[in-house]
């Protein structure tokens, strides 16, 4: 390069900064204008449901799909910029990544697979076998070295390509739905182990799913997507407990959805009750709204509470493990309530009290997204 | 190289500027981009694959239409005449006839076979089926110049030693192989094969419980055979129909062996007597021959498209592969198995036997105790010390290889274009590569040479008379079938791997060769051999191309054969047929290949 890149030092902390990100597919859009930026040593998580364009996102940054417009950085270094005509090929940017697939070559043993990307990062043949061994100590799985993958199981496949990510120390590893593959305790276990591969390494990672447990779990930060457009980006904490939507509110689980009126101040009217709420924004008393009710805010009202409650029937009592989930029919609309205890017996009428926090209004227009 | 393409000039822009702000010169960035374009590895590949289709496909038959409207018929560019074709049509109201009766004769015999094999093989309780299937696949194994020599031992003319017998012992006097039926017999057993692999694919893909519908709704066995298996598997049974009859207008083989000396000449071995017999060698009518032919062809093969315009009517729900058989044979079941066990014997074993008793005798006649007594390993003696022999061989072998290795990458490239980058340029490729399917053997050969006769590369070097341009006919007649063989895996083939490898920091190239054409290998393979044994019976186009010193062994046993040494021939047949049998069963045992087309 003749001209050196400009970056102030801000910059230099960013590992990945993306502009204005455009991607259309024929006469569909799949992104519609995204910005975001990775501090290097964060772990950022894309979610959002199929086909609200986070893998595109990925694959632009990795270099294999081209944005219609829109710039992309890496460590301070521009790979991609429609308005200069650059772009850089995947090969010369300095990042790897996880595919859904895996895409562990079938005719390499695990070795070789993992040794792959050192050739192309000039490290020496001598330094490649110990570097080979050190990422795959990292997943566990130094004693399959010499197998090839048809020998080994999705789980064992999963962790070569893991190692094959991390193998190089790339600036910026990107991971496009690594566990929907797996089984459910694999995934658990899997995503235990990414989280400290991420604090062990110090890698920068980009995480891209649909599953908000996932996503709450492991990030420093969220993208919540959809349609193409970045709806709400926040710490987990943040996005989950304060969503800027309804749709955000979806993703992240709430599956408590109803009609009511704002009674004034922070009053809404809803299941037949009066609760407190949190207005997601100032509305006039008597404005129709949209409450988000997260299953977690319910508890039995006792005696003499001050707390507003509600009565409902039990409907459907179900065990899952760590805690009970009900379905309750509230005044005529049903609501899921799940708390560490059994709130009553299928048939019973119950008092419920819900946690002001766990109770969220939206304007009612909303709803229509 | 980073791949970045804004480089701008030294000097141009003050390097402290933002960059935002630095406008790119247009014309700078216009170039950059084009430049960016053509070295991109998309654009490069297809570049590449279409000036190769250009110059073994488009090229030559250019040439050779061009050529058979110009005075003296090609290499001369003489002025435009139509004089070639009088030639053509004047001397030839009986070969078009026999053309014809040849063509469409051994369309329709391996047909009827071919079809009730497919149909005994995938879908009825016979005995043994898979040896039946085996067998039957094995049969283009065997060089269509083997075949023929065995049948000429035993059918002969008087001399043929099955006939001797039958007038011995019958008051027939036996059946004369060197004649229209007997063509028509020879080539039909040896093109069953063909037939069958694409039958007996597409009987395989329907369900059985289409038949099961057609009998709990009352049809017969036989209507069902009828209106369900063979309706279903039309559109399969007209593209082999379409293979045989452009196959038989365009092979040399049998015409040469047995309608030479039955006086019942087609238009290949008038091409033959053409181009490499008669002098002056009358290239005109060589070449307006070849336009006639590839014109028949396409006749043909628009007929084809046309009636499979509504293909999909024919998209089948496919079986989930049940092992039952949906018909059985009932009493029946040992009648055909009987008549499988014939086809066995009357294709494979008593030709094999009858090479093998040829090979040691001193001259082909009667089969009795005097001449039998002289048997011997005398000819395989005399052979091995025959050099032209050796050369030959080693000439096969090179050609085979080398053009077998070169064709099935170029078909998985091609393949590789066609799946990985959509769009018109890629199918016109395609459509390039597989045109030499519709070709007859003998324009095709006829109209590379024509091409390249005159052609000289800087330095003198010439291709013509060389193995180059017997490479190049090789490559082209065996491509389509490498890009259909190399499409299935190719489409199966992840783009993932190739994305993780990019990623890792290999280039397209690299990763072309350390992943894409590794993951291939197997494919590249089981294709491999099919194009070598292709190779290895090459016979049409050979006989065509070669001068001394670029001899092919099928081109060596032809001229035994011509010089009456059938003996020789029978000895040669005997190595290849053991060598094809030895192919097929690794092809099928070691490799686990499937054989299809």
């Amino acid at each position: 390069m003749v001209r050196p890149e400009v970056t102030s030092p801000v910059e230099d902390q960013l590992a990945l900064r993306a502009d204005g990100l455009h991607k259309k597919f024929g006469a569909v859009t799949a992104l519609a204008g995204v910005s975001f930026s990775i501090r290097t040593g964060e772990f950022v998580t894309l979610l959002g449901p199929s086909g609200c364009g986070k893998s595109t996102i990925l694959r632009i940054l990795a270099g294999i799909e081209t944005p219609t417009r829109g710039a992309v950085a890496i460590g301070g270094k521009v790979v991609n910029d429609t308005e200069r005509r650059i772009l850089v090929q995947p090969e010369r940017r300095d990042l790897s990544m996880v595919f859904q697939s895996y895409a562990v070559w079938p005719h390499m043993s695990v070795a070789a697979n993992v040794a792959f990307p050192l050739r192309y990062r000039k490290v020496p043949r001598s330094e490649r076998r110990g570097r080979v061994t050190e990422a795959l100590r990292a997943v566990r799985m130094e004693e399959y070295v010499d197998r090839f993958p048809h020998q080994l199981s999705g789980g064992q496949q999963q962790r070569v390509a893991v190692a094959r990510s991390i193998v190089g120390h790339p600036a910026l590893l990107l991971l496009d739905e690594p566990l929907s593959n797996l089984d459910a305790r694999l995934r658990e276990d899997m995503r235990v182990e990414l989280k400290r591969l991420h604090l062990q390494l110090g890698l920068t990672m980009l995480y891209v799913t649909h599953d908000q447990s996932e996503a709450l779990a492991m990030s420093d930060r969220i993208l919540v997507m959809d349609h193409g457009l970045v709806l709400q980006e926040g710490t987990p904490e943040e996005v989950y407990r304060s969503p800027e939507s309804l749709t955000v509110a979806r993703f992240l689980g709430v599956k408590n959805i109803v009609a009511g009126t704002v009674a004034g101040g922070s009053v809404v009217e809803a299941l037949g009750g009066s609760l407190p709420a949190t207005l997601a924004e100032p509305m006039a008393s008597g404005a129709a709204v949209a409450v988000a009710i997260r299953p977690d805010g319910f508890s039995l009202a006792e005696e003499g509470s001050s707390r507003p409650s509600i009565s409902g029937e039990i409907r459907l009592a179900q065990f899952l493990g760590g805690a009970y989930e009900h379905e309750i029919d509230a005044g005529g609309t049903m609501v899921i309530a799940q708390s560490p205890q059994r709130l009553g017996e299928r048939g019973d009428t119950v008092d419920l009290s819900i946690d002001p926090e766990a109770v969220i209004a939206f304007p009612a227009d909303e709803t229509v997204t | 190289m980073t791949g970045t393409v804004t480089e701008p000039e030294p000097g141009a822009p003050p390097a402290d500027q933002p960059p935002e702000a630095v406008p790119a010169p247009a014309g700078a960035t216009l170039w950059a981009a084009a430049r960016q374009r053509v070295l991109s590895f998309p654009f490069g590949l297809r570049v590449v694959l279409s000036l190769a289709v250009f110059t073994l496909v488009v090229l030559p038959f250019y040439r050779l239409i061009l050529g058979s409207f110009q005075e003296g018929g090609p290499p001369e560019r003489g002025p435009l005449t139509l004089q070639n074709y009088r030639d053509t049509f004047d001397k030839s109201s009986d070969i078009i006839g026999n053309t014809l009766e040849f063509a469409i004769g051994q369309t329709v015999v391996p047909l009827v076979i071919g079809v009730l094999l497919a149909w005994v093989v995938t879908r009825t309780d016979v005995p043994w089926r898979g040896v039946w299937e085996f067998s039957t696949i094995g049969l283009y194994f065997i060089p269509l110049l083997a075949a023929g020599t065995a049948w000429s031992i035993l059918l002969g003319g008087r001399n043929g030693m099955l006939n001797e017998i039958i007038r011995a012992v019958t008051p027939w006097d036996g059946f004369d192989v060197y004649s229209m039926p007997g063509m028509i017999f020879v080539q039909s057993l040896y093109l069953v094969p063909l037939v069958f692999l694409v039958v007996a694919a597409s009987m395989r893909n329907v369900s059985p419980d289409y038949e099961h519908a057609a009998r709990i709704n009352g049809a017969s066995p036989l209507s069902v055979f009828f209106k369900i298996t063979l309706g279903v598997s039309r559109p399969a049974l007209l593209s082999a129909a379409v293979l045989c009859f452009i196959i038989g207008l365009g092979s040399m083989e049998i015409p040469l062996l047995f309608g030479f000396p039955a006086k019942e000449h087609v238009f290949t071995t008038d091409i033959f007597h053409a181009l490499r017999v008669r002098m002056p060698r009358e290239h005109g009518r060589a070449s307006a021959t070849g336009v006639v032919l590839l014109a028949a062809s396409l006749v043909v093969l628009i007929a084809y498209l046309r009636s499979i315009r509504h293909s999909e009517r024919y998209v089948t729900v496919s079986g989930k592969g049940s092992q039952e058989s949906p018909t059985r044979l009932g009493r029946w079941r040992w009648v055909v198995f009987a008549a499988c066990c014939g086809f066995f014997f009357l294709t494979m074993v008593l030709p094999f036997i009858a090479v093998v008793v040829g090979s040691l005798l001193p001259y082909i006649g009667r089969p009795d105790t005097e001449l039998l007594a002289q048997s011997s390993l005398e000819n395989y003696r005399q052979l091995s010390d025959n050099p032209i022999l050796w050369r030959s061989l080693k000439n096969s072998l090179t050609l085979s290889l080398g053009s077998g290795l070169f064709v099935m990458v170029f078909g998985a490239l091609v393949a590789y274009c066609v799946v990985r980058f959509k769009g018109r340029w890629s199918r016109t490729i395609d459509y390039g590569a597989s045109l030499p399917l519709m070709v007859p053997g003998v324009v095709m050969a006829t109209s590379l040479l024509y091409t390249y006769i005159t052609f000289t590369l800087p330095g003198g070097f010439s291709i013509y008379g060389t193995l180059w341009i017997m490479a190049m006919a090789y490559v082209v007649y065996f491509l389509p079938v490498a890009v259909r063989q190399m499409t299935g895996p190719v489409v199966q083939l992840s783009a993932d791997l190739e994305h993780a490898s990019r990623i890792s920091g290999a280039g397209n190239l690299a990763t072309m060769g350390r992943i894409v054409l590794p993951i291939l290998r197997p494919a590249l393979l089981g294709g491999l051999i099919l194009a070598f044994i292709t190779y290895m019976r090459e016979f049409t186009l050979s006989v065509l191309l070669f001068r001394s010193g670029t001899e092919v062994i099928t081109t060596v046993m032809y001229s035994f054969y011509n010089n009456g040494r059938l003996p020789f021939v029978a000895a040669i047949s005997v190595g290849l047929w053991v060598a094809g049998m030895l192919l097929m069963v690794i092809l099928r045992f070691v490799l686990k290949a499937r054989i299809s087309f």
